[in-house]
């Protein structure tokens, strides 16, 4: 998903980046504030593992493959704001050492794979975690918030790309959306493993980031506040206009006007007042889905209470789906 | 990665001095109307130009050019769908591919360590800088027990198949992050014994 | 009588281009408990990873000469199949390049049940190395909890749960306390099966092993008869070795141990 230079609109790109600044500036900010201390091998070694799954290619349909993000996995271990600094770490690394994603573009970049994906993935893992969760609710919560994220970020970007004048909202989203759905299974399942995995070796590394949850509360709650206005934007525009198109009569005949005058670009999908808020029940039924999914995922993940020491090995969730 | 060729007139540029020329030259092109496009081939000649005398070979940044090439062929036939959608398409690949091979001649006359360091000079927040740090750190690290824990496991995988790597898979990658994380706590013990922060 | 192991001409080069091995040629005979012992740097390590198939692990790394185990050559073919490694088990010197599991059990049982093994076999194959180790009781605990010496036994736990026929272990009481010592050495003497031990406990290889092989600059230096090579005084100084002569209880060096 780095989106490379030359797609985006010099608009977007500084839009973003000005976004993308203040935000980050804000986490470092809140990270120098708690201080680093004692994390700073366990920040050091999630920038290097989340650096090693993005390079992780992985064919998904029709010749488009797509790659991990990583960023609901690090904010369970880490804590919101330095979630958000080490993706942004591992962003600038790709970008200014390996030409991984254009340089005008890393504010988008980094806008949509350490913000937007962060704060979605953060949030909807204490949302689901709840307190004192049990180890398979643990890991239930932050597969759903990795697969969550993953599309989040699917969105913004395809907002940005949009917004550019690049290709038409209406095609780009789905195209997005639809792919990062399918990716965003991976991200869930290795995110799952992981946690499980860190529960099971050394649980104090969750512990201690979930004391540092409620300072963050505030911070969170307003980030995934500005993030939803950010993502759902689009749509709330989308209603009226497509409610008029249809009020507008049925022989009334839509013409497309030029990419650069309107904020974006129009659709072609007919009634789309009506269609949006399919759209919206659909994906609520298809989250629900995929959280129970999460939710199975975790029961084989996790291991059973066992009386007696065996040799057997957890469950493999791979060899068994 | 880079390295700096000190034989060659624009290496001997400092990196901010390159990563801002950089920076305009994407700007420049990336501004062009889409119907303007094609004098961003202008540019693209120039580029191909300073990478010959840089040393950067025509192979190299042609191979990186492929690999960025489906996302770029993805998105931009996206925009065949739009009104003039033939002009959009070839913009965004002219664009693109002008902006790539920048970057790479950018990468290829500065080593990382200089980018970095224009960074922190750049007022990059201090926090963002030494995650950047921990992270070059402690990939070595990461690496170096990947390759243990699978000598390991080769020294006593006892028959051959596919399955059999998958399954192990799963645990495996857990334990990893953990035995690394056990690892870089006892680098930073070692740093701090010898009076790092 | 085929050698259990036979190693001819083998050379090996890193990819850096290093030179490890340069014509090691020696062979164990099937029952034999064979030292091995050098300076530093000498190759023995990278030599044992020959054995069990490890190496060469790159495409950059260069080896030549041949390696055979019962007779069969160690190729690309046998290394794929998993059959080298089912007849050699190999203790890596550092506990932490040999355990690769979450807790203890599954590391010693990860070996019978590549086998095949049914569950309840696996079950008893853990607990009977466990405690052939002297670490019953463990099954649960976590290996990067425990001490080397107990990293240590795990490792060897974890060979001896799936039998191979030939076990070759790289400085296996190093790292251990006299007591865990002293049970390694009665362990090892018991075993019926061929031997290859890698050690600069020159006590050990004078209680242990009638034949010993001296390893230095990744050349075979000599491979004589255990005593008569460490009373070598000129030559054991040569190769950067103490003087067992010195050093040693002369009781050890006066009994022959012929048990095997």
């Amino acid at each position: 998903m780095h989106i490379p230079d030359g797609f985006l609109s010099a608009r977007v790109a500084a839009g973003s980046g000005v976004t993308a600044g203040l935000g980050v500036a804000f986490a470092c900010a809140r990270v120098r504030a708690t201080g680093l201390g004692a994390r700073r091998a366990l920040l050091g070694v999630s920038a290097a593992f989340v650096f090693a799954a993005q390079l992780v290619n992985f064919p998904v349909a029709a010749g488009t493959s797509g790659h991990l993000i990583g960023a609901a996995l690090v904010a369970a271990l880490l804590g919101l704001p330095a979630a958000i600094v080490v993706m942004t770490a591992v962003l600038v690394v790709q970008c200014l050492v390996f030409g991984d994603g254009g340089v005008l573009a890393l504010g988008a970049n980094v806008l949509n794979m350490a913000l937007v994906s962060c704060v979605v993935g953060y949030s909807v893992d204490r949302l689901a975690c709840g307190k004192n969760p049990s180890p398979t609710r643990r890991v239930a919560a932050v597969a759903f918030a990795g697969w969550c994220a993953t599309v989040a970020a699917a969105v913004s970007c395809a907002e940005e790309l949009a917004l550019s004048g690049v290709a038409r909202f209406g095609v780009v989203l789905p195209a997005m959306v639809g792919v990062h759905a399918l990716i965003g299974i991976g991200e869930a399942m290795i995110s799952g493993l992981l946690v499980a995995s860190v529960l099971r070796l050394r649980p104090e590394l969750l512990a201690r980031a979930s004391a540092n949850h409620s300072r963050n509360a505030l911070g969170s709650g307003l980030g995934l506040a500005l993030v939803a206005a950010l993502l759902l934007a689009p749509f709330s525009s989308a209603a009226p206009d497509g409610l008029l198109r249809v009020a507008a009569g049925l022989g009334a005949q839509a013409h497309a006007s030029s990419p650069s005058s309107a904020p974006l670009p129009d659709y072609t999908l007919p009634g789309l007042g009506t269609g949006a808020l399919a759209t919206v029940l659909v994906g609520a039924c298809g989250a629900l889905l995929i959280f129970g999914l999460c939710w199975l995922f975790a029961r084989l993940v996790v291991p059973r209470r066992r009386g007696s020491a065996t040799a057997e090995s957890t469950p493999s969730p791979i060899a068994a789906e | 990665m880079g390295g700096s060729r000190l034989a060659v007139p624009r290496a001997r540029w400092s990196a901010a001095r390159k990563l801002g020329l950089t920076l305009v030259s994407i700007l420049a092109v990336s501004a062009l109307p889409a119907r303007h496009a094609p004098w961003g081939l202008l540019l693209l000649a120039v580029l191909i130009g300073a990478a010959r005398v840089a040393g950067l070979t025509l192979r190299s940044w042609l191979k990186r050019w492929l690999v960025a090439l489906p996302f770029l062929l993805s998105v931009s036939l996206l925009g065949l769908f739009q009104p003039h959608g033939g002009a959009l398409f070839l913009a965004v690949l002219v664009k693109s591919t002008v902006s790539l091979l920048a970057v790479q001649l950018l990468l290829h006359t500065t080593p990382a360590s200089d980018l970095l360091r224009t960074l922190r000079r750049a007022h990059v927040p201090e926090i963002l800088c030494s995650t950047i740090l921990l992270l070059q750190r402690y990939w070595v690290l990461l690496a170096d027990e990947a390759a243990r824990m699978r000598r390991a496991r080769a020294g006593r995988t006892l028959r051959s198949g596919r399955l059999e790597l998958w399954r192990a898979q799963g645990n495996a990658l857990g334990l990893l992050f953990v035995r690394t994380v056990a690892r870089a706590e006892r680098v930073q013990a070692a740093m701090r014994a010898r009076g790092a922060p | 009588m085929t050698p259990a192991l036979e190693v001819r001409d083998l050379e090996f080069r890193f990819a850096s281009g290093v030179s490890a091995l340069s014509g090691v040629t020696f062979s164990v005979e099937p029952g034999e408990c064979l030292a091995l012992i050098g300076p530093n740097g000498a190759g023995k390590s990278t030599l044992l990873l020959h054995l069990n198939g490890i190496l060469p692990e790159h495409a950059a790394e260069r080896a030549s000469g041949s390696v055979r185990v019962h007779g069969r050559l160690v190729d690309a073919g046998t290394r794929a199949s998993g059959w080298v490694q089912k007849q050699v088990g190999l203790l890596f010197q550092d506990p932490d390049d040999q355990l690769f599991c979450p807790t203890v059990a599954e590391d010693v049982a990860f070996g019978p049940e590549q086998l095949g093994c049914a569950p309840a076999e696996i079950e008893e194959r853990v607990a009977r190395a466990l405690a052939r180790v002297g670490l019953q009781g463990f099954e649960t605990r976590m290996p990067h909890q425990l001490s080397c010496g107990e990293k240590k036994r795990v490792g060897l736990a974890g060979l001896l749960a799936y039998e191979p026929s030939v076990l070759v272990l790289d400085e296996p009481s190093a790292g251990l306390d006299p007591r865990g010592r002293r049970e390694l050495i009665g362990l090892l003497a018991e075993l019926p099966i061929t031997r290859l031990i890698a050690t600069h406990d020159l006590a050990l290889v004078a209680e242990l092993c009638p034949r010993t092989v001296l390893l230095d600059g990744g050349k075979v230096v000599a491979a004589r008869a255990t005593r008569e090579l460490l009373c070598d005084d000129a030559l054991m100084l040569a190769h950067g070795m103490e003087c067992p002569r010195r050093d040693l209880p002369p009781s050890l060096l006066a009994e022959p141990s012929e048990r095997i």
